[in-house]
């Protein structure tokens, strides 16, 4: 693993929040707030942390689907935010994405093969004649078999079009892709087909993964380096043997902590986080987590954390450290 | 014992251009007042479709459902009117669909659409159903439930939609719950919150839960009955320990080995081999046939039918109870 692909720096997001007849701005969702880290060609990043800690709008944002805030998107080098429309659609067929949601993200008038072709047909990488047999190849790779071709997305369950989503993607042959919970609504049968594909792709083509997922052992499974949000932030990042061995923040070994075991006779301690989530609109002062940390101490309440590599590229935002 | 549901042999079919689709082929289950039931199997195995049918909710055409019994509290489901379904539904039974998307309505706030199910179950007024969605979101843990319920879906994260909807299922204390993947979109310590709201739901109120889901973990957690679908049919039925400590049916073998666990590292990843079978072409003996690493010739000739095997364990395959000449 060596050079690298993306970085983002200081990466925002905040969306108005409107209020009244007139929808005057009474203030901001700070979705993504602060993020910075590098991936790796070949590497997968996964990204965890509570559902609305900002997962998906960091990956949205990094490929432009929706606009920054502040901060910087360089992709090969190039600052994505500086390219011409020309230049991003050009780029396009690189940098792509499988949607969290699979329903809203498929054109319900479009069949399959018009879904996963069209993006080929559009970047070039097929023609009339050729674009069939490319599509049927490309769901079969996703387990779909190519007697699909002809359906529409609302003739398939949940996971069948979660998969046409991956083959949508996939088809382009991106050097990058934003993999939104990819695998979230597929069986687990299905579930580590599409994960050894995956990998496998990433073996032979050096493909660069950010992998959002609530499932921790899908992404300990498939992550080199592991990051963990919480309210817009990164509070910990690491090499995934690290992170998983040896996490620091106390959000993540909450987090850990809840992860359930397929053995019903197993009753486990778990780490009830007490208190509710408060809102990325109202974040609280100093640690953002103090107001549901176990361990919090005073400092917490008025000091920041800073998020700081504490050896072996470890990184935490933690005021314990681990220390 | 006290049995709220009892599906009996349900069919329901899809006729699509290609042929027919038999999303659920004959598909019996049961669940008793107070019960969880928690139904696994493959992607496309007619979990969801199952699903809709106890609620009459099949788009027809091309869906019909074509046979069967739904016995809801005595009454068969299908033999009621239109009327009478719309009644039970979102009232004595609400369901908690798989995508949020599909049903939440993109152009009201989440507020109305929770608002307007309170008031028509439960005859409140405006204030007080307003009063008891705030509460209901906050149940399921959505922050600034204040604002949130002047939001629209979209702006929404993937995972406040699922909860919303939870809330909507949750609120109007239903005798059946039917959950198709209710926290596939949600984070492990927001799971965890859920499920255990809906293990109170379950003891406070004595409701019975449907609970559809793929991951094996929260089948452990959740389920005291697990059945398992391949191809729209029933291929395994046991209580959950039964089921976990002594699994028979080869697909069951192959899901249980496919799961990665957070405490295991595996280079790769076990997978069953092959592909679902094409519903337009059903091998004529076992489903599981092709993919099978345990079949023998009579599997390739002969269907398997469930069988009880002992403990209330039942199993659809050739390699037990000597199901041989059928
Ligand atoms: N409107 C439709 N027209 C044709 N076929 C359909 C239609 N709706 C569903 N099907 C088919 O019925 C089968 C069962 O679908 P169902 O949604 O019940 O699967 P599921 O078990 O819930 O899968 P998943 O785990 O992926 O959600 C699938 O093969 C699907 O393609
Ligand atoms: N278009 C939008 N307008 C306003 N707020 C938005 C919009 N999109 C997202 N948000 C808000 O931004 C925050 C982060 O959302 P995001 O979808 O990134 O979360 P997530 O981490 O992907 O969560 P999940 O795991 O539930 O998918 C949420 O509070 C959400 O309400
Ligand atoms: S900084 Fe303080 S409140 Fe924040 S995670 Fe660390 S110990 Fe807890
Ligand atoms: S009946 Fe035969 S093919 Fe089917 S699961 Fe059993 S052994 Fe395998
Ligand atoms: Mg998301
Ligand atoms: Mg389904």
């Amino acid at each position: 693993m060596n050079e690298v692909i993306l970085s983002v720096k200081n990466l925002k997001k905040y969306f108005p929040i409107r209020s009244g007849v007139f929808q005057k701005v009474v203030g901001h969702v700070k979705a993504v707030d602060d993020v910075s880290f590098e991936l790796r060609k070949g590497e997968t990043l996964g990204l965890v942390g509570e559902s609305g800690c900002g997962k998906s709008t960091t990956g949205r944002t990094i490929l432009r689907l929706i606009e920054k805030t502040e901060g910087e998107v360089m992709f090969e080098g190039k600052d994505v935010y500086k390219l011409s429309r020309e230049e991003l659609r050009k780029l396009r067929p690189n940098m792509q994405i499988i949607f969290q949601d699979p329903y809203s993200s498929l054109n319900p008038r479009m069949t399959v093969g018009e879904i996963v072709g069209e993006a080929l047909i559009e970047h070039g990488m097929a023609n009339k004649n050729t674009v069939k047999a490319k599509v049927e190849e490309v769901l079969e790779m996703c387990g779909l078999s190519s007697y699909y071709i002809k359906r529409y997305p609302h003739e398939f369950s949940g996971g069948q079009r979660q998969r046409i989503g991956i083959a949508r993607a996939l088809a382009l042959n991106p050097k990058f892709i934003v993999c939104d919970e990819p695998v979230s609504a597929l069986d687990v049968s299905i579930q580590s087909q599409i994960v050894n594909l995956l990998c496998e792709l990433q073996q032979k083509f050096n493909f660069s993964y950010l992998f959002i997922s609530h499932d921790l052992s899908v992404v300990k499974h498939i992550s080199h380096r592991v990051g963990v949000m919480y309210l817009g932030s990164l509070v910990e990042l690491a090499d995934k043997k690290e992170i998983f061995k040896n996490p620091i923040h106390p959000y993540t070994k909450a987090l850990l902590s809840a992860v359930p075991i397929p053995d019903p006779t197993l009753k486990r301690e778990r780490i009830i986080l007490e208190g509710d989530i408060p809102s990325p609109a109202n974040p609280p002062k100093g640690c953002k987590f103090h107001t549901r940390c176990p361990y919090k101490m005073d400092i917490c309440k008025e000091v920041t954390p800073e998020y700081k590599d504490i050896g072996n590229n470890h990184f935490v935002a933690c005021h314990l450290d681990g220390r | 014992m006290d049995e709220l549901l009892i599906i009996k042999n349900l069919k329901t079919y899809f006729y699509t251009d290609e042929g027919v689709v038999k999303a659920v082929d004959d598909v019996s289950l049961r669940i008793n007042r107070g019960q969880t039931l928690c139904i696994v199997g493959e992607s496309g195995c007619g979990k969801s479709i199952t699903a809709m049918s106890i609620l009459r909710l099949i788009p027809d055409p091309p869906g019909k459902i074509e046979g069967g019994e739904i016995i809801f509290e005595g009454k068969d489901l299908l033999k009621l009117s239109d009327d009478e379904v719309r009644e039970i539904r979102g009232n004595k039974i609400s369901m908690i669909f798989q995508e949020p998307m599909t049903s939440l309505n993109p152009v009201f706030t989440i507020g109305n659409q929770i608002i307007e199910a309170i008031m028509l179950h439960q005859k409140l007024d405006k204030k007080e159903a307003t009063k008891k969605s705030v509460e209901a979101l906050k149940l399921v843990g959505i922050p600034r439930a204040e604002e949130i319920i002047n939001a629209y879906p979209h702006e929404l994260s993937g995972g406040m939609r699922q909860r919303a909807m939870i809330a909507m299922a949750m609120v109007c204390n239903p005798t059946l719950l039917i959950a198709d993947e209710p926290t596939t979109a949600l984070d492990v310590t927001i799971q965890a919150q859920i499920l255990d709201l809906m293990r109170k739901l379950k003891e406070e109120t004595k409701t019975s839960i449907m609970l559809i889901t793929h991951d094996l973990g929260v089948v452990a957690e959740m389920a005291e009955y697990v059945t398992v679908m391949y191809a729209g049919k029933v291929v395994e039925e046991a209580d959950v320990i039964e089921l976990f400590k002594n699994p028979k049916h080869p697909y069951t073998l192959g899901l249980l080995e496919s799961k990665p666990q957070i405490h295991i590292d595996k280079e790769k990843l076990y997978s069953i081999p092959g592909q679902v079978p094409n519903p337009f072409n059903l091998p004529k003996g076992c489903y599981f046939f092709p993919r099978c690493e345990r079949a023998m010739e009579i599997c390739k000739e002969v269907m398997p039918t469930l069988k009880e095997v002992g403990n209330g364990h039942k199993v659809a395959c050739h390699l037990y109870g000597g199901d041989n000449n059928e």
